[in-house]
């Protein structure tokens, strides 16, 4: 590495100079605020114009989705736009195969983002599943979901009835054959989650009495919704 | 698809596959024009001059021998060693890593051992950092509350495995809390709450 130093732009030799063999060692402050940073998150910001963020964006709602109890709202521009630019990649490479070996690293990337699609739409699946007849009465729930769930739903719901009036229901008293929004699982929005803020937010209150002090980076373990709004705009992740 | 309990948990090789977009320096050994990813553009690579790339890239050019992995700042024995020290003179709190420091560290102690100076001794610390920092996670049991719990700078892999409980925890005692205060019959939800333990 060392026969390596001659050649290296400016730019590079500044990265060497961070590097732990050199003679100059940074405390560990200087390594914490500067060489670190990037690391601290999984957020790339600050870097090259060139970053599209909609990968970066869509991992973000994937764990969010993995990791609130109710559902989100859909991605649905972020969803669109990924599965254009994978259906552009794709047909471009049917076209002109170029070099193996880079072909080979697209199509890796294209492998990389369809499993973050199917993961994301995978894990908001499951919940409408679960909570498909509490969800398919509630028009706030509905117009969190995309087309495609929402006649998900409807057929989940119609196959689900007919199952449990055949298997059971229809054995049992009239009084009990009710099968409504309230029959099933109720998401509970009181469970905990832990989420990352992204910037200071301040104090919020947790209690009728105590609040606590939000700031960048701080984890905590709190109530889903104690954090739901600050979600909603971006100012906490969940992890 | 089975209508089970969505679980909050992750599995490794997903906390693998969430690391593998950290940016690291790589010295490439072949020249090759700028890539035009969908996530972003990367090059072009002119050999010895060093790039930021992402994690999974990087991987993949070390194992078809295209590159060298220039070492993160932070994987490196003095480092790593003062680390220690910070978390064994802090037996309250957790010193500053990456967040994702074991995924990132695991992937590139396999695919790159070579790049790496003192692998050996790194392999070591990592693993003892892990067991200092997992006793303490474990002890920070004893600290939930039913209203909220701060945990700054635990990691990803940290998280994912004291999560299940933790979470459970923290659950019961609001529930036993709001309990006190007025008798609540336990919804279908709460209830499944208390056996979804096999899930995880």
């Amino acid at each position: 590495m060392a026969s390596d130093n001659v050649f290296v732009s400016p730019e590079d030799s500044v990265m060497t100079n961070l590097s732990p063999m050199d003679a100059v060692e940074p405390t560990v402050d200087e390594l914490l605020d500067g060489a670190l940073s990037p690391y601290l998150s999984d957020d790339q910001d600050g870097d090259s114009p060139f970053v599209n963020e909609d990968v970066t964006k869509l991992k973000h709602a994937w764990v969010n989705e993995k990791q609130a109890p109710d559902l989100l709202p859909y991605e649905t521009q972020l969803v669109e736009d990924l599965t254009e630019m994978l259906q552009f990649i794709e047909a471009l490479q049917g076209e002109d195969a170029g070099q193996p070996f880079t072909v080979m690293l697209y199509q890796t990337e294209v492998e990389r983002i369809k499993y973050l699609l199917r993961s994301y739409l995978r894990t908001r699946l499951q919940k409408v599943e679960r909570y498909a007849m509490f969800y398919s009465g509630s028009e706030e729930h509905l117009s969190r979901m995309s087309a495609g769930e929402q006649q998900y739903i409807h057929q989940y719901r119609g196959l689900f009835e007919t199952h449990m009036t055949r298997t059971c229901l229809d054995k049992l008293p009239e009084s009990l054959r009710a099968l409504d929004e309230t029959t099933g699982n109720i998401p509970w929005n009181d469970t905990a989650v832990v989420c990352r803020v992204q910037q200071d937010v301040g104090e919020i209150s947790v209690t009728e009495t105590e609040t606590v002090e939000m700031r960048r980076d701080n984890i905590f373990l709190m109530p889903y919704q104690t954090v739901e709004k600050l979600l909603q705009s971006d100012q906490v992740v969940l992890l | 698809m089975t209508s089970t309990k969505p679980t909050q948990q992750f599995t490794l090789p997903e906390l693998e596959f969430l690391a593998e977009d950290t940016p690291i320096t790589i010295i490439p050994t072949h020249r090759m024009d700028t890539l035009h990813f969908i996530s972003g553009s990367y090059g072009p690579f002119q050999p010895p001059a060093h790039i930021e790339v992402p994690l999974w890239l990087a991987r993949l050019l070390k194992t078809k021998r295209r590159c060298h992995i220039q070492a993160p700042t932070w994987l490196n024995c003095r480092f790593l060693e003062r680390k220690y020290d910070e978390e064994q003179r802090q037996p309250d709190r957790f010193s500053n890593l990456p967040y994702q420091y074991l995924e990132i560290a695991h992937v590139l102690v396999t695919c790159a051992e070579d790049d790496i100076p003192q692998s050996h001794t790194i392999k070591r610390l990592i693993q003892d950092l892990r067991e200092i920092r997992q006793s303490k996670a474990r002890a920070g049991l004893a600290a939930v509350n039913p209203v909220y719990l701060q945990m700054d700078h635990l990691g990803a892999v940290e998280l994912n495995e004291i999560r299940p409980v933790f979470c459970q925890a923290f659950n019961h005692l609001r529930k036993l809390e709001k309990d006190l205060g007025d008798y609540i019959v336990p919804s279908y939800e709460d209830t499944q709450s208390t056996t979804s333990y096999s899930n995880y």
